[in-house]
């Protein structure tokens, strides 16, 4: 673990929920949608990240713009990691801005960190959670595939 | 050692009974012994100090007091959690079954739990009105087959008002196997998550790893 979190206990339950509930073995990204509320709200956006989970590529721009524009730093970082499950080889420019200008950070725990990833922000240490996560899946998109292919 | 004549002594200063003195005596040795073993480089707890901490329980001991007195100590409730005599499994029931809902005890329950061989043990858990005892059920049942019965516990766990039990709910059914049952489980999450930030515990901030 690279910096420590504190989340409010009813969005991180609802988010894991929601992870959970996206990698359910052979669930259907249908009855995902179907149990969408239409209504805006947490549990609506939390409900399309389970179903970036189950891979419905039907809800990408809808995961890209939770990413760039929710005030949730819990749900952008969840729709980070979420939207690996959908992510090919062209969002690498998209996850770059977001893993270099994403505004939250956290107290770096000391000895807990990479040099590379922390920044001193008005003479502290910090580490940004949700441009770490993006860095990773642009890692993981540039690794090449077994096949010797970048992901497609 | 010395320390531990300082714990024991601060508690013989407190209006208690003899037992009870006697009790945390013989803690104090058990910890400072376990905590020389440790020291030693062994995974062991000497018998004569393990025998004292389960004859103190087995005695029908305030199980509250004792579990706080040795809330420093992780470790060796850890170790007694892995022990397979009937006494100390019955001890540690005692413990996890949640006769007190104290923080400290649902730690030391939690280390219980994984030494369960048999997860169905942990069932009369779920449906406990503490959550916190929910909470270590769940931990004991990670990675359980979902039966009927199992279900029915897990959903009702999902409808109670805690964001914490919930998401360990949650968890219980990632972890079981593929069992055919992923609609009916999503279902009863679906139900969940539309309450989620509506329970008593959900602006209480809690520390994780991202």
């Amino acid at each position: 673990m690279a910096y420590q979190n504190i989340w409010p206990m009813g969005e991180y339950s609802l988010s894991e929920q929601a992870k959970v509930l996206g990698k359910l073995p052979g669930i259907a990204s249908e009855s995902l949608r179907l149990a969408t509320p239409n209504e805006d709200g947490p549990v609506r956006n939390y409900m399309t990240l389970a179903r970036a989970y189950a891979g419905d590529n039907g809800v990408k721009n809808d995961v890209r713009r939770l990413i760039k524009e929710s005030q949730s730093e819990r749900l952008r970082l969840c729709a980070v990691k979420a939207f690996a499950a959908l992510a090919n080889k062209d969002d690498i420019p998209f996850l770059q801005t977001i893993a270099e200008t994403d505004p939250s950070h956290r107290e770096a725990v000391a000895g807990h960190y990479q040099e590379s990833d922390a920044r001193v922000v008005d003479g502290e240490t910090v580490v940004f959670p949700v441009r770490m996560a993006a860095a990773e899946v642009v890692k993981s998109l540039r690794q090449p595939s077994p096949a010797g292919e970048l992901r497609r | 050692m010395a320390g531990r004549m300082i714990t024991i002594n601060s508690y013989m200063s407190k209006p208690m009974s003899c037992r009870y003195v006697l009790v945390n005596a013989l803690l104090g040795v058990c910890m400072a012994a376990s905590a020389v073993d440790n020291q030693a480089g062994t995974d062991t707890i000497p018998m004569p100090t393990k025998e004292c901490f389960l004859g103190a329980l087995a005695n029908d001991a305030d199980v509250n007091r004792l579990v706080l007195t040795v809330k420093t100590n992780y470790g060796f409730i850890g170790k007694l959690g892995k022990e397979k005599s009937e006494k100390a499994r019955a001890a540690l029931l005692r413990i996890a079954y949640g006769e007190i809902g104290d923080h400290y005890v649902i730690n030391a329950a939690s280390w219980f739990r994984m030494s369960l061989e048999d997860k169905c043990l942990a069932r009369p858990l779920l449906v406990a009105d503490n959550p916190e005892v929910c909470d270590c059920g769940l931990g004991a049942t990670k990675g359980c087959h979902v039966d009927g019965q199992l279900f029915a516990l897990l959903k009702r766990c999902l409808s109670l008002d805690s964001a914490l039990t919930r998401y360990n709910a949650a968890w219980v059914l990632a972890a079981s196997t593929d069992d055919g049952l992923s609609k009916a489980k999503a279902e009863i999450i679906v139900e969940s998550m539309k309450t989620t930030l509506a329970t008593k515990d959900c602006k209480r901030k809690i520390t994780f790893g991202a």
